[in-house]
């Protein structure tokens, strides 16, 4: 664990040396067919009527060379069992190596609803146990309120205070439910996801099929739709933004990047940015010109609101796009890559927590459309169930104490285009809050220990990304006046 | 799928998201909600009284301090601070990083648990951090203890 980072996935990953091996066998396997050819042309060759018609012109010769071919002949026979034996050793590793992971993910699966059922029963525990209390406690004020009112209000004053009171009771068991998951939560960060996984089995259940996590969510959205309660408008207007407002705090994060960190310090500054208004959100588009055309950068900020009305950075848009669907905030994107004329340029997409969510999913759109998206780089995103092109490379930065990149209740899969990078910032303890770990800036240092890494997928990714961070390095100001880096505010037309 | 089993799949999924929500919120409803805003005002006015207080240190043209927002919530525990100099000398801007970190850690900002400070000249040449300092980006708060003791709050 070098740098304080876990790696897994990428070209150094399980997957990729299962890849390996198997074409390694299919190597060797190629290898020995071709050997076989070789002995069994050999032996046809030694038994020839040509050959052996030739024999009597001299017998002792042609004894020797006979004797010859056939001892040739049985060592090439032997290579080539030796050469086969080994492919078909190698593919037996391969599988050994796929089973294992099988079977270590479906013990992490069950352990992990185990888990969450244990979490989830001494929550509802705890809830029960404290609805007398609670009950008690607010049935005692409110009859106190009635007595205060009695004397002018009378019986009805008295009543009404009555029916105050499940409300209260049920709004005091919750706070203590919410106190329950934060204590749970800050010392074992990793019932999240499984509590995700006990959820999903539960609703599969509920629902009478298998369901998984995108579906679930998917269901979640089309009741949302169906009572009002969610809309995602789908019209989004794109206008050009500038950088007022722009402060000591958050000029010095606006970069031309050099490096992963100067991505999160984008994001960052982006959000800093995007926060000057509520009511809309923000894309950064970065261009990274060089001789044989330009690369581009576009990011994608984190959750801005829980209902954003027209700004599309909100906590509906977490639904949809966790559910694999279409949004406004992907539509906005697809906008802002036509607006500069990006064609068929290299594109990568980068994305703290929902920013994350939306590159990921946009990895497949923009492909759809055109659109040459060849890396996503996510900052403490959800991103395990959606799938991604083969050939588009992942980098997602994850804390091992920070609950977001946990809400799909999976690890990323160990795919060799996607590496995950883990690191556990401080003790759960030192944050005061247990979306602490989940803030950019804490990312910051992670970056700094991803750029300086040597692992194998790391550094396969570093070196794949080359030419989006090969641009003149440029901060603050100095950024913002090369006219490479522009932002776009972007608002749903229709709450 | 019924409506009763509809009802109960939100039922699951609203626990889930009021658990996730939980995570990011405080427990005790509104009057915890009050203490919170309480301690961002709290902490906004440390902060500026802080900002103000580094600007007029010698060396330090202007300093500006905030929480983390990028979360969606405030994190009025998690700050960054940024001094802008104007000489251009690193190891001058070195000394500066040790003297704005201890001078907020001793300062009256209610809560910290991680602090990240940053030099920087006006036009962003130069950039010097508590990474350059301490090897570290982001000292969080046992770390902060150990170089510079406890503080209140």
């Amino acid at each position: 664990v070098a740098e304080g980072l876990a790696v897994s996935g990428g070209a150094g990953g399980a997957s990729a040396r299962v890849e390996d091996l198997r074409t390694k066998a299919d190597i060797a396997e190629g290898i020995a067919d071709h050997l076989g050819d070789v002995a069994r042309q050999l032996g046809a060759l030694a038994a020839s009527p040509d050959v052996l018609a030739t024999a009597p012109l001299s017998p002792l010769t042609a004894t020797r060379a006979q004797t010859q071919a056939t001892a040739a002949t049985a060592r090439l026979a032997t290579t080539f069992g030796l050469v086969r034996a080994g492919a078909t050793q190698l593919r037996v590793t391969a599988a050994a190596v796929e089973a294992a992971d099988r079977t270590i993910s479906f013990g992490s699966e069950l352990g992990s609803t185990g888990l969450g059922l244990l979490a989830l029963g001494g929550g509802i525990t705890q809830s029960v146990l404290s609805l007398p209390g609670s009950f008690g406690t607010n049935l005692g004020s409110s009859l106190r309120e009635a007595a205060r009112a009695g004397s002018d209000g009378g019986r009805g004053a008295f009543l009404d205070a009555l029916r105050g009171v499940p409300g209260a009771a049920a709004s005091g068991t919750l706070g203590d439910l919410g106190a329950y998951w934060t204590e749970v939560v800050l010392d074992r960060p990793e019932v999240v996801n499984a509590v995700v996984d006990t959820s999903t089995v539960v609703g599969s259940v509920l629902a009478g099929r298998s369901l998984d996590y995108p579906a679930l969510l998917r269901s979640v959205t089309g009741i949302g739709e169906r009572f009002g309660l969610l809309d995602d408008g789908r019209q989004v207007e794109v206008l050009p933004s500038d950088f007022a407002g722009v402060t000591l705090t958050t000029r010095g994060n606006i970069r031309v990047p050099t490096s992963i960190e100067d991505l999160v310090r984008n994001q960052t500054s982006l959000m800093d940015l995007a926060d000057l208004d509520p009511h809309s959100s923000r894309l950064r588009v970065i261009e990274v010109p060089s001789a044989d055309g330009s690369s581009w950068i576009v990011q994608v900020p984190g959750t801005q609101a829980l209902d954003g009305g027209t700004n599309p950075s909100d906590m509906a848009t977490n639904l949809y796009l966790s559910g694999h669907q279409d949004a406004a905030l992907l539509d906005a994107m697809s906008a802002v890559l036509r607006q500069q004329g990006v064609g068929d340029d290299p594109v990568m997409l980068v994305g703290h927590s929902q920013g994350g969510i939306a590159a990921t999913n946009f990895s497949n759109r923009g492909r759809e459309e055109g659109f040459n998206v060849t890396h996503v780089v996510t900052i403490g995103s959800p991103i395990a169930t959606i799938p991604v092109p083969r050939d588009v490379q992942v980098l997602a930065l994850e804390h091992a104490n920070d609950v977001v990149p946990r809400l799909d209740g999976r690890s990323n899969p160990d795919l060799p285009n996607v590496t995950t990078v883990t690191r556990h910032p401080g003790g759960s303890a030192v944050y005061d809050d247990p979306i602490g770990p989940h803030g950019s800036r804490e990312y910051w240092e992670t970056a700094q220990r991803v750029d300086r890494s040597g692992d194998p997928s790391v550094t396969t990714f570093l070196r794949s990304a080359a030419p989006f961070l090969a641009g003149e390095p440029r901060t603050g100001q100095d950024a913002i006046r090369s006219g490479l880096v522009t932002d776009h505010t972007i608002r749903r037309e229709s709450p | 799928m019924t409506v009763v089993r509809r009802a109960a799949l939100v039922a699951a999924l609203v626990l889930l998201f009021a658990g996730a929500v939980g995570c990011s919120s405080t427990s005790e409803g509104d009057d915890d909600q009050g203490d919170e805003q309480m301690q961002v005002e709290a902490t906004e006015a440390a902060l500026a009284a802080l900002a103000e207080e580094l600007g007029e240190r010698p060396g330090i043209e202007r300093a500006e301090a905030t929480y983390d927002r990028s979360t969606g919530v405030a994190l009025p525990s998690q700050l960054y601070v940024v001094a802008e100099v104007a000489d251009e000398d690193p190891q001058e801007a070195r000394r500066i990083v040790e003297e704005v970190t201890r001078a907020t850690w001793d300062s009256a900002v209610p809560s910290i648990s991680t602090l990240i400070v940053e030099v920087v000249t006006a036009d962003d040449q130069l950039s010097v951090t508590t990474a350059d300092v301490y090897g570290s980006l982001s000292l969080d708060r046992t770390e902060l203890t150990e170089r510079f003791g406890p503080r209140d709050g």
